[in-house]
């Protein structure tokens, strides 16, 4: 989002394991003309010290929502750090940013960030989230994705993957990288950060609520998923990352919108905590342009609709990325949509339109 | 703010859809919503009712329960029912295909 002035300030979570590069990624981003505006919260600090002036730290302190579920935690910490900034920028303390960069710990969920946002009634006027920002290094990268569901789970929930070091090992290793987190993650898009340089600030600005940048993000992440299912099949080894899958399902009717987020609802209610990632592009009964939800666990993103149908692409195609197996989802879907389940990939009409 | 529970922000949920996928108006929208739902709680002898601009859950007892939006439904109607009422789960499933 290009930042109105009166408009939510966007928030950016930047996760990564220990030594992966998130503050030298942060540092080259900040030193962006166009990212002169951003404040950022560190939780912990490395060996790469920041070089901005508008930051805050934050300790450990975290309360548990009703629900009780594990990634709703409110961080009372991370609410306090925000507000402190907030407050100091409403009173002329520090510049106004328009932007907000949390950088977490290696081992973070980035789902408790998130839910600390979007269901803090003091912050959700204010905040509003952009892109979560996985970075991965080649060194390591394989090896932490293997080893630790944390970091498996970052990248399964991110919108953008940044990978770093590739100048430390083989390019054959950067190429099976990248194989493995297109795999884990097909709605994400993939930047490599080579050294010494720094990426585009777009890995910030361009989301969801960019409404120049958002069809064009939408055919992507589509175009992405289904040439993961057609060109390489299932996820080449399940086992190799936590079990994490990404699951699409499709409908060619437009769908009623109290159906669909009568089933989203339960869906979410009852198996939220392992719904890592969910994005949808979706014909609604009624609307001439079509509708985009995207969510992260237990948390769903306000519906935003695109200006026009992306070319080529008609009907509802929804991606969910899981930590595991959770069910049919499929059959789930058509079942309460009053709809009998889509057929092959062959016959989808996404999938036609996209080969044409 | 209802004004008369104080209950904030009923309307705010991603479910109402933001105001952007109505058919109607927005009481015109919880009606179709109620309709709907009710499909799936009548099954565990649960009933869904407009109330102002939330709805009222009414369980088998008589026991009611204030609901703002769907994201606050599931847990309720699974406290008054009893068991959990899952989308994933195949009789439930098979249910709703034999009401297609």
């Amino acid at each position: 989002m290009r930042s109105s002035a009166d408009g939510p300030i966007v928030v950016n979570v930047l996760n990564g394991f220990l030594g992966a590069g998130k503050t030298t990624l942060l540092n080259g981003l900040l030193q962006q003309p166009d990212l002169s505006d951003v404040a950022v919260i560190i939780n912990e600090f490395g060996s790469v010290g920041i070089d901005h002036l508008l930051v805050e730290t934050i300790d450990d302190d975290t309360v548990l929502l009703q629900s009780g579920c594990i990634c709703c935690t409110i961080r009372g910490d991370l609410k306090q750090a925000i507000l402190s900034l907030f407050e100091k920028r409403q009173a002329g303390q520090i510049a106004p940013f328009r932007r907000l960069v949390i950088e977490t710990t290696g081992l973070a969920d980035p789902a408790p960030i998130v839910a600390t946002l979007t269901a803090d009634l003091m912050l959700k006027y204010h905040f509003t989230m952009g892109n979560i920002i996985a970075v991965v290094d080649v060194p390591n990268g394989r090896h932490n994705l293997e080893t630790y569901a944390e970091s498996a789970r970052q990248v399964a929930v991110a919108d953008r993957i940044v990978i770093t070091k590739g100048d430390l090992a083989e390019a054959e290793a950067m190429r099976d990288l990248r194989a493995l987190l297109s795999a884990m993650n097909p709605t994400a898009r993939i930047e490599i950060c080579n050294p010494g340089q720094s990426v585009s600030g777009l890995v910030l600005t361009e989301d969801i609520h960019d409404i120049g940048a958002r069809s064009g993000d939408v055919r992507r992440w589509i175009s992405a998923e289904r040439y993961h299912d057609h060109a390489h099949g299932p996820l080449p080894d399940v086992n190799l990352h936590g079990a994490i899958r990404s699951i699409t399902v499709t409908a060619a009717p437009p769908l009623s919108w109290p159906r669909f987020s009568m089933w989203l609802s339960m869906l979410v209610n009852r198996h939220g905590d392992r719904l890592l990632r969910i994005k949808g592009i979706l014909d609604i009964e009624g609307q001439s342009t079509p509708v985009v939800i995207h969510g992260v666990q237990h948390l769903i993103h306000k519906p935003v609709h695109l200006a026009e149908w992306p070319k080529g692409l008609t009907g509802s195609v929804i991606v969910f990325i899981t930590d595991g197996e959770i069910g049919d989802l499929d059959r789930s879907f058509a079942a309460f949509m009053k709809q009998e389940p889509q057929p092959g990939a062959a016959a989808d009409p996404v999938v036609a339109a996209l080969a044409n | 703010m209802c004004g008369l529970c104080g209950a904030l922000g009923a309307g705010d949920h991603w479910s109402s859809g933001g105001g952007t996928v109505a058919l109607g108006t927005p009481a015109a929208e919880r009606y179709r919503q109620a309709d709907v739902v009710n499909g799936v709680l009548r099954l565990y002898g649960l009933r869904l009712k407009v109330w102002n601009d939330r709805y009222m859950l009414h369980g088998r007892t008589g026991k009611s329960v204030v609901v703002g939006h769907m994201g606050q439904l599931w847990p309720l109607a699974e406290g008054l029912a009893g068991v959990a009422i899952d989308p994933l789960d195949t009789g439930l499933i098979s249910t709703m295909e034999a009401g297609r």
